[in-house]
């Protein structure tokens, strides 16, 4: 059985269908709903993969009860260690692969740090432990969010589902563009993007100076357009049932520097690990220790830099670990960290240089050429994230310095004319959306204002927009469903 | 009873429904609008006016005029750069007419064009290569017809699958209206050889005329060895109803070997005799040669292992002539006999 995919017609069938169920059946009846229509879209991912949803549910279901009466560290490790122990068997080790054929955990990555979250948030008291094992399992098997996330904060989430929702005609309007803009994303750009970089990933081999540069540019597009493209379905199909869903993107590529990138690029993630791992180990006895060993000496800089390193170094080698034990990974999250190490550590020397011509330093001029060379350091960075080894990393890294390769870019443009132009509108739509979500300006509330004649004329060039540049090519996955 | 809250939410998923609906509606009939306007109206804007493509449709005109009984060989482009129509009209004595540019248009289209255009007493020669599509590129052939609007209605009326290709048409002709043509000089520019990529490389009924100077500078890879493997059946069924229809209808049939690169092809001899065999066996049709009679040498290649250069053209060209010659005083004498 194929997992439903959120871009086919089967996935809109199966939504429209709920949809239509939720909003008629009595209010009490709409969280089961909800949990039946999850059951269903999750039984589509094979039911060895429901047995694994359904044992992760249990496990911290009633690790959450134990927590909540008996408030032990060990039982918190414990329940933390059989899922963490799952995902490792069935996600991360090498030895998975003959597994996953048999067993495909389908959103174990994001279901299973749901749980531990969870387990967390009860230990430290936060939230009180959900006595309906049911209820439970609608929170983590919710099927917007089961796949790939976004990571949901239990409180906010569950405060949602088990809250009665009424038919709302604008917040369903404003569902059905989102759905409409992800779709533009992931079927339109990604997709088509995908067709023309397929290529080049595969060894590194020919491609040379701004050839390469142009290749990580179009990357950097290409996943960005598909994991935000999923997260703007996922929120929408969450907010046709009244839920609205943690973003996970914030216009990442306007950021000024990594560490804002990371702010505004899988924020969900983000914010989990800062919450579960980067906070807690900061304060850690080791880590306090040192604060206070170098407050006794005077040294303030150690005193901040050193634990916020030793936080940062592990909190980044834990997301590493996450993306997977492949090496690209690895030296993936390992180059984002060190750049947001390196941030802090020189950050004295910034601000000296910055206040000696604060004028000059603080111009929008100033902006626009600090977000120029984050976007650059960030599609370098990808640089280790798509290729399938290092080799194959080290070549693009060798070849992008070997040669200017203007020529070549050129001619890999020529060559890629035909998909290339099909983005022409679709980027400038989203680079257009992306520029009024910076500056705080709803367009859908801009959109509401047109007469009725323009309004719909848009709508249907939207629609046009997205079936014409889509074309007749094949189903593509999603980037970020390998997690 | 139904609370008031009830009929409201009911009234409200109407409202979307119908407005869904009228919106899924307006979009359809847009894309139809689209389509008709960019490719089927009357005054449908011309994009593919200087396109390679074009020859076609030049053919098929030639073959639609009032003619006398013609030559024509059909099959992939390897026609258009193996014929030269000049110097087997000399030696026949009556006109020759190629039929098909491109490999990826399919033969199943040149089968059902001349099925439109073919008259007794005309002779079709297939030129069987490696190039036997039985699929095909739809946008490719619709550039070809563009211009002849009761060939292109036709083209998509007999095409079932057509529908489902819209999309990819209607992109494809905002293409080249746009940014098209910028990108065909830019093509000229990056290439080394002369461009032939252009309708201005066929003289007035179709045939390539464009001169294709010196040996092959593409690198030669060995494409694997001609054997059935390479040959699509469906394409071979294909032409054996078109051979019945010819049977029926007076139409001459038989079938030539494309001209072959003697370093890119593998076989032996006896392999080239053992195929031969084959295919001769399968396809109901006259053979005028064998494969191992269109091996040519490298310095009579164009650009592609299978497109001959003027040199090369003429000296393929002559020689099916006098094979065709040969064959048609040998059948005369077996019918008088």
């Amino acid at each position: 059985m194929l997992p439903m995919s959120v871009t086919g017609f089967a996935f809109f069938r199966f939504v429209a269908v709920l949809f239509l169920i939720y909003y008629i059946v009595p209010k009490k009846f709409q969280w089961p709903l909800l949990l039946l229509g999850s059951g269903f879209f999750y039984y589509f991912c094979g039911l060895n993969s429901c047995l694994l949803l359904a044992g992760a549910v249990l496990l911290s279901w009633g690790t959450g009860l134990l927590l909540e009466k008996i408030k032990h560290k060990g039982i918190l490790l414990a329940g933390i260690s059989l899922i963490f122990l799952c995902w490792l068997v069935f996600m991360r080790l090498p030895f998975r692969i003959p597994l996953k054929s048999v067993l495909i955990p389908a959103g174990l990555s994001f279901f299973g740090l749901q749980c531990i979250g969870y387990c967390v948030e009860v230990y430290r008291g936060n939230a009180a432990a959900e006595r309906n094992p049911l209820r439970y399992a609608l929170y983590i098997s919710f099927f917007p969010h089961v796949l790939q996330g976004p990571f949901a904060d239990y409180n906010n989430l569950k405060k949602q589902l088990d809250a009665p929702h009424d038919f709302d005609y604008e917040r369903t309007v404003q569902a059905l563009f989102r759905i409409a803009y992800g779709l533009m994303k992931k079927l339109v750009i990604a997709d088509r993007l995908n067709i023309v970089l397929a290529t080049p990933f595969y060894t590194g081999e020919g491609y040379y100076g701004a050839t390469v540069l142009l290749i990580l540019i179009l990357y950097a597009l290409q996943l960005y357009a598909d994991f935000s493209g999923y997260m703007d379905i996922a929120l929408g199909v969450a907010r046709l049932f009244g839920i609205e869903l943690t973003e996970n993107f914030d216009v990442p590529y306007a950021s000024k520097s990594m560490a804002e990138f990371w702010r505004r690029w899988h924020r969900s993630l983000g914010l989990y690990f800062r919450s579960y791992v980067f906070f807690p180990i900061l304060r850690s006895r080791p880590c306090t220790a040192l604060q206070k060993h170098f407050k006794k000496k005077g040294n303030k800089y150690l005193m901040k830099v050193l634990p916020l390193t030793i936080a940062l170094a592990v909190n980044w080698t834990l997301i590493g670990i996450w993306h997977g034990l492949r090496p690209t990974y690895m030296v993936y999250d390992w180059f984002c960290g060190a750049f947001i190490i390196l941030a802090e550590v020189l950050k004295p020397l910034y601000d000296r240089i910055n206040n000696s011509a604060p004028k000059f330093f603080k111009s929008r001029f100033m902006d626009g050429v600090r977000v120029v060379r984050t976007f650059l350091l960030v599609a370098f960075s990808f640089v280790f994230f798509r290729p399938e080894t290092l080799e194959t990393s080290f070549t693009l890294i060798r070849n992008l310095f070997s040669a200017p390769g203007v020529w070549e870019a050129a001619q890999f443009i020529y060559m890629n004319i035909l998909d290339l132009f099909l983005l022409i509108v679709p980027v400038l739509v989203m680079g257009i959306t992306d520029i009024c979500r910076y500056r705080n300006i709803n367009i859908c509330e801009k959109l509401h204002r047109l007469p009725l004649p323009l309004r719909w004329l848009i709508y249907i060039c939207g629609v046009l927009l997205i079936v014409i540049s889509r074309g007749d090519r094949g189903e593509v996955g999603f980037a970020y469903a390998v997690f | 009873m139904l609370s008031s809250e009830k009929k409201n939410c009911i009234k409200g998923l109407l409202k979307l429904l119908i407005r869904g609906a009228l919106l899924a509606l307006l979009c359809y009939l847009g894309h139809c609008l689209l389509f008709d306007l960019l490719w089927l109206e009357p005054d449908a804007p011309i994009a593919y006016d200087i396109s390679y493509e074009k020859g076609l449709l030049k053919q098929v005109h030639a073959l639609q005029s009032k003619r006398e009984d013609n030559v024509i060989i059909f099959g992939a482009s390897y026609v258009s750069f193996g014929i030269d129509a000049a110097e087997m009209e000399s030696i026949l004595g009556q006109p020759v007419q190629t039929l098909g540019v491109e490999a990826s248009m399919g033969i199943p289209v040149l089968i059902d064009l001349l099925k439109k255009t073919a008259q007794p007493g005309d002779t079709v020669i297939y030129m069987l290569g490696e190039a036997n599509s039985s699929a095909e590129n739809s946008i490719a052939i619709c550039a070809a017809l563009e211009s002849d609007k009761e060939l292109l209605y036709s083209y998509i009326a007999s095409r079932d699958g057509l529908k489902d290709k819209r999309s990819n048409l209607i992109w494809r002709k905002l293409y080249a209206l746009t940014i098209g043509k910028p990108v065909i000089r830019m093509e000229a520019l990056l290439s080394k050889k002369k461009q032939v990529y252009s309708i201005d490389s066929f003289d007035e009924r179709g045939n390539m005329v464009v001169d294709r100077p010196g040996p092959l500078d593409t690198l030669v890879i060995p494409f694997e060895k001609l054997d059935m493997e390479d040959i699509e059946l469906e394409t071979m069924d294909k032409l054996n109803l078109f051979i019945d229809w010819c049977g029926a209808n007076e139409v001459n049939f038989v079938v030539a070997y494309a001209p072959f690169m003697e370093e890119s092809l593998d076989n032996s001899s006896e392999e080239l005799d053992a195929f031969h065999e084959e295919i001769s066996a399968y396809l109901h049709a006259d053979f005028i040669d064998k494969p191992q009679d269109t091996l040519l040498p490298a310095d009579r290649f164009y650009n592609h292992p299978s497109h001959l250069n003027s040199v090369g053209a003429k000296e393929y060209s002559h020689d099916l002539a006098e094979r065709l010659k040969k064959y048609r005083e040998e059948k005369s004498c077996d019918s008088s006999n």
